[in-house]
C-alpha cells in the first residue's frame, strides 16, 4: 500500500525545480565532499539559507542529494592524496591511497563508484520501504515518549563525540538550553532575553547551523599554513564506471560493506563512520591467504565504500520517522525539515506525502547523477583538492555571511552565525560535540512541550507516571545503554591510547 | 590543572548556576527545561571530570601565539567586513575582506588569489541577484 502511494509521487521528480535542486545538490555535495577537512554536514548548513528560496521538496531534495554525494566525494581525496574528504571514507584512505600509490587509482575511484552508487540506492530503496510502517510507531508516543526521544537522540548524538559522551552531553543540553531563549509561548514571559529584541523571539535555527558548522569551519582552516594543500595532483581519466570483471572479484566484499551500512544507518549516531570499520575489520576476518590489506587491497576499499554510501539512506529513516538523526548530517537535514514548517512522525507521511516520497524517490535520483556528474568531474576534483587553505578559509567565511544575510536581511542574524561559529570553533577544539548541541536546539521545542505535558497529564508525578509506559521504560533503557556502552569503550580506547588529548 | 577544566568551570559553571536562580523567577512550568538542562551541565561536567581526572590533573599552560590568535583576528576582520558591506556595498567589501584575509593568513601567490576573485564575484553575482534575486547590500560603491 505504502509502495504504489509512493510510486504516485515519482512524477513529481521531473519538474524543473527538483531537477534544479538535484543538481544543485549533488554538484556542491560532490564538491565540498571531495575537499580535505570540509563535511557534508557542512556543506548542507550552507545550503539551508539558500534553500529559503525554494520550495520545501525542492529544498529538502538538495540536501539530501548533497549528504548522498558528499559522502561519496570523500571518496576521491581519500583515495587520490590520503586525505579523507569525509570521516566516513577515513577506512577508504588506508586502502585508496596504496591502491594510488601502485597506479591503480582509476580502478580504485571505479570500485568506489560502484560501491558507492549501489549502495545508495539499495539504502534509498530500504527508506522507501520502511519509513512509512516504522513512522506509525510514533503513534505510540505520549508526552513522556517525545520528552524521553528527545534525550535519547541527544545521548545517540553526543555518544559520537570523540568517544567523550559526557561531553557530548552538556553540547546537547546547552542546546536544548539555547531554544529556550525567547518568549514562552504558554505564559508570554521573555526567558534569558535580557530586554532584547532580537533574542525575545528566540534563536534561529538557521544562523546557529551556519555559524556551527560553515563559520567555525572557516575559523579552523584558517590555522593552517596557506600553502597547504594536503597533498599533491594526481590525473584522472572520465572513464570512472566499473568493467564487470572487476564488480565480480569483489561481490561478496560489496554485500557485506552494504549489509553493514543498512544495519548501522538505522541506528541512530551509527552512521557511515562506524559502520565503514566494521565492515573493513569484517573484509580483514573474512580475507584470504594473498589478500594484502593495508597495502592496497580492492576488497576492503569495495566494503568500506559500499557501508558508507549504504548507510546514508537508512539513516534518513530514524530521522523521517521519529525525529531521530541517524548522524550529524541527518541531525542538518532535520533542522532544515523544521525550518520549512514540517514535523517528523506520521504526520509528515499523512499530511505531506508530496513533500517525503518526492525527497525519497530525490535521494534515489541523487544517487545515479552522482556518478554521472563525478563522470565529467573527476579531473576537475582531483585538482579541487589541492586548493589553498588560505583561499579556502575567507570563502568559507563569504558564503556563510552572505548565505545568512539573504535569507532574512537581517544583519543581527549574521552576529548570532558569528557568535555560533565562535562557540562551535571552541567547542571543536575541546572535543564539544557540535552536532549535540545544535540537536539540542533542534529538539528543544518537542522535549519543552513534552515535559509541559507530562507535567499535567501526570498531575504532577511525572515519574510515576513515565515508568507506567512501557515504550518510554524501553527509551530509557536504550538511553542508559548507550551511555553505559559509550563510556565502557572510552574506558577502552584511553587504555589503548586511541583518544585525542588536547 | 589543565586549561579545559579551567575553562570548563569560568565558563560552564556560572552560567549554569545563573540558569538555575534565574529560572525561579519564570512561572506556568517555563522554568522547567532551562532548570532540567543547568542541573543535567552540572552533573555532566562532574561526570567528565571523573572520567578524564588523570588528564585535568596534568598542569597545562595557556600558550598564546600568533597563530593562536589567527582565529579572533579573523572574527575580527569578519566584523569590519560586515560593517564594511552596509557602507562601501556587498561586491567591493567582499573583494577588499578576500585579498586582506587570504594575504593575512599568508597566501603570497597573487596570480591564484586574484583569479579566484574573479571567478569569485561574477559567480556570486549570477547566483545571489541572478539566479535568487536577492537584495545585496549597496553601499557607496556597489
Amino acid at each position: 500500500m505504502y509502495i504504489f502511494e509512493a510510486l504516485s509521487y515519482f512524477e513529481n521528480l521531473f519538474s524543473l525545480g527538483v531537477l534544479l535542486s538535484l543538481f544543485i545538490g549533488v554538484l556542491i555535495g560532490l564538491v565540498i565532499g571531495a575537499i580535505p577537512g570540509l563535511s557534508p554536514p557542512m556543506a548542507i548548513a550552507l545550503l539551508i539559507p539558500v534553500s529559503f528560496n525554494f520550495p520545501a521538496t525542492e529544498a529538502l531534495i538538495m540536501m539530501v542529494s548533497c549528504y548522498a554525494a558528499g559522502m561519496y566525494g570523500g571518496s576521491f581525496s581519500a583515495i587520490l592524496i590520503r586525505a579523507p574528504g569525509t570521516s566516513a571514507s577515513a577506512a577508504t584512505a588506508i586502502e585508496g591511497y596504496e591502491l594510488t600509490k601502485k597506479g591503480k587509482a582509476i580502478q580504485a575511484i571505479r570500485i568506489s563508484t560502484f560501491a558507492s552508487v549501489v549502495g545508495g540506492l539499495i539504502s534509498g530503496f530500504v527508506l522507501l520501504l520502511l519509513a512509512p510502517p516504522l513512522a506509525e510507531v510514533a503513534l505510540l508516543f505520549g508526552p513522556s515518549e517525545y520528552f524521553l526521544m528527545a534525550i535519547l537522540g541527544l545521548t545517540a548524538i553526543a555518544s559520537i563525540s570523540f568517544g567523550h559522551i559526557f561531553k557530548g552531553l552538556i553540547a546537547g543540553f546547552f542546546g536544548i538550553f539555547l531554544s529556550t531563549v525567547g518568549i514562552d509561548l504558554y505564559s508570554g514571559i521573555p526567558r534569558f532575553s535580557f530586554g532584547s529584541t532580537s533574542l525575545s523571539s528566540g534563536i534561529g535555527i538557521m544562523p546557529a547551523i551556519v555559524g556551527l558548522f560553515a563559520f567555525a569551519q572557516g575559523l579552523e582552516l584558517s590555522l593552517s599554513k596557506a600553502q597547504d594543500t594536503i597533498g599533491g595532483n594526481s590525473k584522472l581519466s572520465w572513464n570512472i564506471w566499473p568493467k564487470f570483471e572487476e564488480i565480480k572479484k569483489v561481490k561478496y566484499s560489496l554485500f557485506r560493506g552494504w549489509g553493514c551500512g543498512l544495519i548501522l544507518g538505522i541506528i541512530p549516531a551509527a552512521g557511515g563512520s562506524i559502520a565503514q570499520w566494521i565492515a573493513y575489520a569484517w573484509e580483514i576476518q573474512k580475507g584470504k591467504k594473498g589478500d594484502q590489506f593495508g597495502k592496497g587491497e580492492i576488497k576492503g576499499l569495495a566494503a568500506t565504500e559500499g557501508s558508507n554510501n549504504g548507510s546514508t539512506g537508512t539513516s534518513l529513516i530514524p530521522m523521517f520517522t521519529l525525529g531521530i538523526p541517524g548522524g550529524i548530517s541527518a541531525a542538518v537535514i532535520l533542522g532544515a525539515l523544521v525550518i520549512h514548517g514540517l514535523q517528523p512522525g506520521l504526520s509528515l507521511f499523512k499530511n505531506n506525502p508530496q513533500v517525503v516520497y518526492t525527497v525519497i524517490w530525490g535521494f534515489l535520483a541523487a544517487n545515479i547523477l552522482m556518478a554521472v556528474i563525478a563522470a565529467f568531474m573527476a579531473r576537475g576534483m582531483a585538482h579541487l583538492t589541492v586548493m589553498p587553505k588560505g583561499l579556502l578559509a575567507p570563502l568559507i567565511i563569504i558564503f556563510s555571511i552572505i548565505g545568512t544575510y539573504v535569507n532574512t536581511n537581517n544583519v543581527v542574524d549574521i552576529w548570532i552565525m558569528m557568535t555560533f561559529g565562535v562557540v562551535g570553533y571552541l567547542m571543536t577544539k575541546y572535543n564539544f560535540s557540535t552536532g549535540a548541541a545544535l540537536l539540542g536546539l533542534i529538539l528543544g521545542p518537542i522535549a519543552e512541550n513534552g515535559l509541559r505535558d507530562l507535567m499535567v497529564v501526570s498531575r504532577g508525578d511525572p515519574i510515576l507516571y513515565t515508568l507506567q509506559r512501557p515504550v518510554s521504560i524501553c527509551l530509557i533503557l536504550l538511553t542508559c545503554i548507550i551511555i553505559f556502552y559509550s563510556a565502557r569503550q572510552f574506558k577502552w580506547e584511553k587504555k589503548n591510547n586511541k583518544i585525542i588529548k588536547r | 590543572m589543565s586549561k579545559t577544566i579551567i575553562i570548563r568551570n569560568l565558563i560552564i559553571l556560572p552560567i549554569s548556576i545563573f540558569v538555575i536562580i534565574e529560572s525561579k523567577n519564570y512561572t506556568d512550568h517555563a522554568n522547567l527545561l532551562p532548570t532540567f538542562c543547568a542541573i543535567g551541565v552540572i552533573i555532566f561536567s562532574i561526570l567528565d571530570f571523573f572520567q578524564n581526572k588523570d588528564t585535568y590533573l596534568i598542569p597545562n599552560k595557556f600558550k598564546l601565539n600568533s597563530n593562536n590568535l589567527r582565529p579572533y583576528l579573523i572574527v575580527l576582520f569578519s566584523v569590519i567586513y560586515v560593517y564594511l558591506i552596509l557602507f562601501l556595498g556587498f561586491f567591493t567589501s567582499t573583494a577588499l575582506y578576500f585579498i586582506f584575509t587570504s594575504f593575512f593568513l599568508g597566501v603570497r601567490n597573487y596570480k591564484s588569489l586574484f583569479l579566484t576573485l574573479i571567478i569569485l564575484i561574477p559567480l556570486m553575482y549570477g547566483f545571489f541577484v541572478i539566479f535568487l534575486k536577492t537584495n545585496l547590500p549597496k553601499g557607496i560603491i556597489i
